[in-house]
């Protein structure tokens, strides 16, 4: 059963790969794409699915961090599930905005030039790059040192590594003390962090300049609690897979099950919500507001639009007789977790789209946008080589806890030398991630030209890295003999 | 303590304020009424600040503006695979509102639409890597070389009037000769968007400067292709610094528009149309 899912997963990576060439040898010709006013969408597929990701790899990580921040046990698994998740999810965002642009190689080689903060687009490079993709990676291994260190006992393939990972790991009271806070402080950091993405990818979705404000606002808080609800879905179905396949001691308890589906119900619910009263806003808004309204309520994406509605709503039908009843039901929650996945990938493109055809402010003819089959493979085969890459990752750091950590107890003992390094190391990320800005900003230096240091956007992704490590500094520095 | 008191404004000092918000409000309803522009118009930019004034009532529709743009700029002609896919580049364009002509300005019939080259452009903000930038006598730049193909500036537009080379331009027959040697070929996968012909103006400026005379306002008001193709003279460029250019006559002319005034992009193109 594995073995025919890899080689499946490998089949589709490889025709997606297969797309992608055609793509880069004919330009984006190849795609359903067509220009914006001549009867097009510019930002397709491609972007959705960026969203959808990117959304519910942001969605996943606040999560893990709500979890671990407020030590709640029966979401312990819940944390440790989510994080990989994450971290797949923004591997494929990533993948998913590199397949959407014209000159991939230009890109990844500009924005790390030349990336202005100006544009929303900064922030989300900048961000997946260092705060979710390897801010995400650094708490997830922090988190699972313990178990690291128990399964470094174990001969595996993966021993090596995990010895690695593992190093300097004891145990001690001091330790765990120290853990308990670095945990704390990261958390917190991360959720931080993570709403600076969430806002850019909001924005990206929905800011418009020809769009009233109040409207986009709304759509903005849409935007965020659809892929909240998308984030907690993703991971219903990740602790369902997780206990069919790793056992029941790797999944989540009862009562953390219980809670997953309960904040699910209150975001399925928000969700319907928001999207009834951002349509009701727009009808009072302007006429092209109007015009996009109506192409969603009863032209050419009426079917996305009700098909998302209906499916928000279905979901809370199914979720709430099992709130009610406080048991677990995780037939009946993964199912809803499915139906809000489709709502989340059809209200993401209605969004996306609808504005581009219907939603112009000079009087262009309406257009239209269906992906094609380039686009469907190239993002199939994102998805397969996001599963594929997860699949050793679990093998290195599998779900199942298996370290017996007592709980920790604070320590009042003052460790100064640890305290300074730690604050200098953050001072120090909190100075390059400065300048880095700065000059990304062209601060003193011509606002058209270049940044007055070359590479500004990689000195401030390096900042921005340094500040993610000082938990580890402070969990990490060895103890003075 | 000696903290110097803050000085008390002259009476000189509030009359010249009040005459000044007396003259902003008097300009309040040209095109023109915005303070910049205002500054603009008495001359107190350091270099030209170019735009283009399209009169409708003179327009007669015959879209020779748009092939002369084409021509003179290297727009390829696509071929009708490309074109049934709705994938034209136009940098200058006729936009036909159909039975949409209560969303503009600009009434019932089709109106020529060059970049609107805003005081405050959108895409110059949207871009992520400083491809698009707003040069210092207006015109807002693409660096082909540098833009990536995000596609950022074309969603960024209210105007729509940015173009992505979506395939790879092809010349018919593959001879690339009949090409305009003043602008350059572009690439697969980057945005393109009307310059207002600014190699055309550099050429003039390099001329004036060599010929060590002074650029006579007669001289530039046909100067990007699109004016000089207009059988009509209904496209007008010029300086809009320049208190002298026809230019800003028809701009601060009560037949002044600018399209989506309400955004505050600014636009430099001004439309003219009814009666004075």
């Amino acid at each position: 059963m594995r073995v025919v899912a890899i080689v499946a997963l490998l089949a589709v990576a490889a025709l997606g790969a297969l797309a992608y060439t055609s793509q880069i040898q004919h330009g984006e010709v190849v795609t359903g794409m067509r220009s914006v006013g001549a009867g097009g969408a510019v930002w397709g597929l491609y972007v959705v699915m960026d969203g959808c990701f990117l959304g519910g790899g942001i969605a996943l990580m606040a999560i893990a961090c709500i979890a671990r921040f407020t030590r709640d046990r029966s979401m312990e698994a819940a944390a440790r599930i989510a994080m990989p998740s994450a971290i797949t999810c923004f591997l494929g965002a990533a993948l998913c905005v590199l397949a959407d642009q014209g000159r991939p190689l230009a890109a990844l080689m500009n924005l790390s030039l030349y990336a202005r903060p100006q544009s929303p687009m900064f922030v989300t490079f900048t961000s997946v790059g260092a705060v979710c993709l390897f801010g995400s990676l650094l708490h997830c291994v922090l988190a699972r040192r313990p178990d690291l260190a128990e399964y470094a006992k174990r001969p595996s393939a993966w021993q090596g590594l995990q010895r690695v990972l593992a190093a300097g790991y004891q145990g001690t009271p001091a330790e765990r003390s120290r853990r308990r806070k670095a945990s704390l402080w990261m958390s917190l950091g991360m959720l931080a962090a993570l709403s600076a993405p969430a806002t850019a990818l909001a924005i990206l979705f929905v800011g418009r300049i020809s769009r009233s404000v109040d409207v986009v606002v709304i759509e903005m808080s849409a935007f965020l609690v659809i892929s909240f609800a998308g984030g907690l879905g993703i991971l219903v179905i990740a602790a369902a897979l997780v206990r069919r396949f790793a056992g029941p001691g790797a999944g989540l308890s009862a009562r953390g099950s219980a809670r997953l589906g309960r904040w699910l119900l209150v975001a399925v619910s928000l969700s319907a919500l928001l999207l009834v009263v951002a349509e009701v806003a727009s009808v009072g808004s302007d006429t092209v507001a109007v015009a996009a309204f109506g192409s969603a309520l009863l032209g050419n994406y009426r079917g996305m639009f009700w098909t998302a509605l209906t499916g928000l709503f279905l979901a809370a039908g199914l979720l709430w007789p099992a709130s009610r009843r406080r048991r677990r039901r995780e037939r009946r929650t993964v199912l809803a977790s499915l139906i809000v996945q489709v709502s989340m990938f059809l209200h993401h493109d209605w969004l996306l789209v609808a504005w581009q055809t219907h939603g112009l402010a000079l009087p262009y003819g309406p257009g239209r946008y269906s992906p094609t089959r380039i686009e469907w493979g190239v993002a199939a085969g994102i998805v397969a080589v996001c599963i594929l890459l997860l699949l050793p990752a679990v093998r290195l750091i599998p779900f199942a806890p298996v370290a017996l950590e007592a709980p920790s107890i604070p320590t009042k003992s003052r460790d100064l030398r640890r305290s300074v390094l730690t604050f200098a190391w953050l001072v120090s990320g909190l100075a390059v991630a400065s300048i880095g800005l700065l000059g990304s900003a062209r601060v003193a230096a011509d606002a058209s030209g270049d940044p007055s240091i070359t590479g500004s956007p990689v000195v401030f992704i390096l900042g921005l890295m340094l500040l993610a490590t000082t938990g580890a500094v402070y969990e990490l520095l060895p103890e003075r003999k | 303590m000696s903290g110097r008191l803050p000085r008390q404004a002259s009476r000189r000092e509030v009359l010249t304020l009040a005459a000044t918000a007396a003259a902003g409000a008097a300009l309040k309803g040209s095109a023109l009424a915005d303070e910049k522009s205002v500054a603009l118009a008495r001359g107190k930019a350091p270099s030209p600040q170019w735009g283009l004034a399209i009169d409708l009532d003179r327009c007669s529709r015959c879209q020779a503006c748009v092939v002369a743009c084409a021509t003179e700029n290297n727009v390829l002609p696509l071929g009708p695979q490309v074109f049934a896919s709705t994938r034209p580049i136009r940098w200058m364009d006729m936009l036909d509102p159909g039975g949409r002509g209560d969303l503009w300005a600009l009434g019932r019939w089709p109106a020529p639409i060059p970049c609107m080259q805003c005081e405050r452009p959108e895409c110059v903000k949207a871009c992520p890597v400083g491809a698009c930038y707003r040069s210092e006598d207006g015109i807002v730049v693409q660096v082909w070389d540098r833009c990536i193909g995000c596609r950022a500036c074309m969603i960024a537009c209210p105007y729509g009037r940015r173009y992505y080379n979506w395939t790879q331009p092809a010349w018919p027959g593959g001879d690339p000769s009949s090409a305009n040697p003043d602008v350059a070929l572009r690439p697969v996968g980057v945005v393109e968007k009307c310059t207002f012909c600014q190699h055309r103006i550099r050429a003039v400026l390099e001329r004036a400067r060599l010929d060590d005379e002074p650029l006579d306002d007669e001289q530039i008001q046909r100067l990007p292709a699109c004016a000089a193709a207009c059988p009509s003279r209904a496209i007008t460029f010029g300086d809009l610094a320049d208190p002298h250019s026809a230019l800003l006559a028809l701009a601060q002319s009560s037949r002044a528009t600018r399209l989506l005034p309400e955004l505050g992009t600014h636009p430099r193109v001004f439309y003219l149309r009814g009666k004075p």
